[in-house]
């Protein structure tokens, strides 16, 4: 994933109601007027939100029937879940390593028997 | 280049009239908070006075005509200060007069206010001397840096007790804190151990003490490099250390993250170390301290809200992607 699709994928869900809405559509397709019932938003404000994970590719349009229902695209959410354990891995790495010199350390300082 | 989006979170000083000094810094925290950790004498104990002192409050009656009386411990050495308040408008401004024990005499009246801007509050001091020279001698008294390194203690706390969302990291180390300590604040050792296993990382600069910055680059497996940088705060040896994190190019200027356009610029960071009977917890606590659109709500997404939030969302999709299985 680019750099830039990721920060899509992650501005979008910084959103609540982003991630509210994505948290429907993982039970399944929904047109977009059952989505705006729990949220008491307009459909025009449902619409804008729907573009942005359209944009970062988390939703995409069934083309199915007239009445296009969203439907939810796992991959982005896979890619980014797997840059937040990397980025948790970052600072564990760094950790390992300490604790791979500071027994270095303690070792150099246990006299020979 | 993007040095000056840190601006707002360091003290500026400057000199409104031949017997006034100005100073201004922003805190990312609410309006209210701020202003409490003036008057509340738990919060002053925290943050009132430069890095590595400790305050003892002998006076404080925060209402118009009561005193206050601080003494600033630093090593053996003590500095009290005083005064009575003129006037206290919650949440926006404090009013008082200021006397140095050194310089009986010669009082002051110094103001704060407290703005809310957005996510921060920007908090402006005025103080008013009796004339120039007295001025002047407190300009050259280092008040400055001891001001900038009180205020930076503020900041810390005010990210202790907000309630901020944390990125956090628990380590238990088989050493004692000693050398854990050292590890990180020796050049050599630093360098044996920083960064991760999976890059080349180089130390550029190193200079781990209060006001310094720590430099270091890492270089992918791909070829590509990613450069960062520490700002150092307190550092209380050798339990605590507070330093800002930022992603910069090899000449220590501030850059966006490579992998995220909403990342912030610079994240507050605190490493605890505890002695456990020989053995050693660090504790790592990471927050947001810019403010740009997005970026304290990306990290929050991120972290902040990993169980109720994006967290949730991935249980759910790891759900939907079994039942399709």
């Amino acid at each position: 994933m680019s750099t830039d699709s990721l920060s899509q994928v992650f501005g979008a869900l910084a959103d609540p109601t982003r991630r509210a809405i994505l948290a429907q559509l993982a039970e399944g397709p929904r047109a977009v007027g059952e989505l705006a019932n729990p949220y008491d938003l307009s459909g025009p404000a449902i619409t804008k939100h729907l573009k942005v994970l359209e944009r970062a590719g988390l939703v995409r349009v069934e083309r199915l029937a007239q009445r296009r229902p969203r439907a939810l695209r796992a991959e982005p959410l896979r890619e980014a879940q797997v840059w937040l354990e990397r980025y948790r891995r970052f600072w564990e790495q760094s950790f390992d390593r300490l604790d791979a010199y500071l027994q270095e350390l303690q070792t150099e300082d246990t006299p020979d028997a | 280049m993007h040095d000056a989006m840190l601006a707002p979170f360091r003290l500026r000083v400057w000199t409104p009239s031949d017997t006034q000094i100005a100073m201004e810094r922003s805190f990312r925290a609410p309006r209210e908070l701020v202003f409490r950790c003036f008057l509340e004498p738990e919060a002053l104990a925290r943050w009132w006075g430069p890095y590595g002192t400790r305050l003892r409050i002998e006076a404080h009656e925060p209402r118009v005509g009561g005193r206050w009386r601080f003494v600033c411990v630093d090593g053996a050495d003590e500095y009290g200060f005083g005064g009575e308040f003129l006037e206290i408008a919650p949440h926006e401004r404090i009013v008082q007069t200021f006397e140095f024990d050194g310089a009986p005499g010669h009082v002051s009246t110094e103001s704060a206010e407290f703005h809310q801007e957005g996510e921060l509050t920007r908090v402006t001091f005025l103080t008013t001397f009796a004339n120039k020279a007295a001025r002047d001698a407190m300009l050259s008294s280092g008040m400055e840096e001891g001001a900038g390194q009180s205020y930076d203690r503020l900041e810390a706390w005010l990210f202790e007790i907000a309630g901020a969302p944390k990125f956090e990291i628990v380590r238990r180390f088989d050493a004692p804190v000693r050398r854990v300590w050292e590890a990180w604040t020796v050049r050599e050792q630093f360098a044996r151990w920083w960064g991760p296993a999976s890059t080349q990382n180089e130390v550029l600069e190193y200079d781990f003490r209060p006001g310094g910055r720590v430099l270091y680059r890492m270089v992918l497996p791909n070829g590509g490099s990613m450069g960062g940088m520490f700002l150092m705060r307190e550092i209380v040896a050798p339990e605590r250390f507070t330093y800002l994190v930022c992603f910069a190019d090899d000449s220590g200027h501030v850059v966006r993250a490579p992998f995220a356009e909403n990342w912030p610029l610079a994240t507050h960071n605190v490493v605890t170390l505890s002695d456990l009977g020989g053995k050693t917890e660090l504790r790592l606590e990471s927050v947001p301290l810019t403010s740009q659109e997005g970026e304290a709500e990306l990290f929050r997404s991120m972290f902040g809200s990993m169980q109720a939030g994006f967290g949730g969302t991935l249980d759910l999709l790891q759900a939907y992607l079994a039942g399709r299985e």
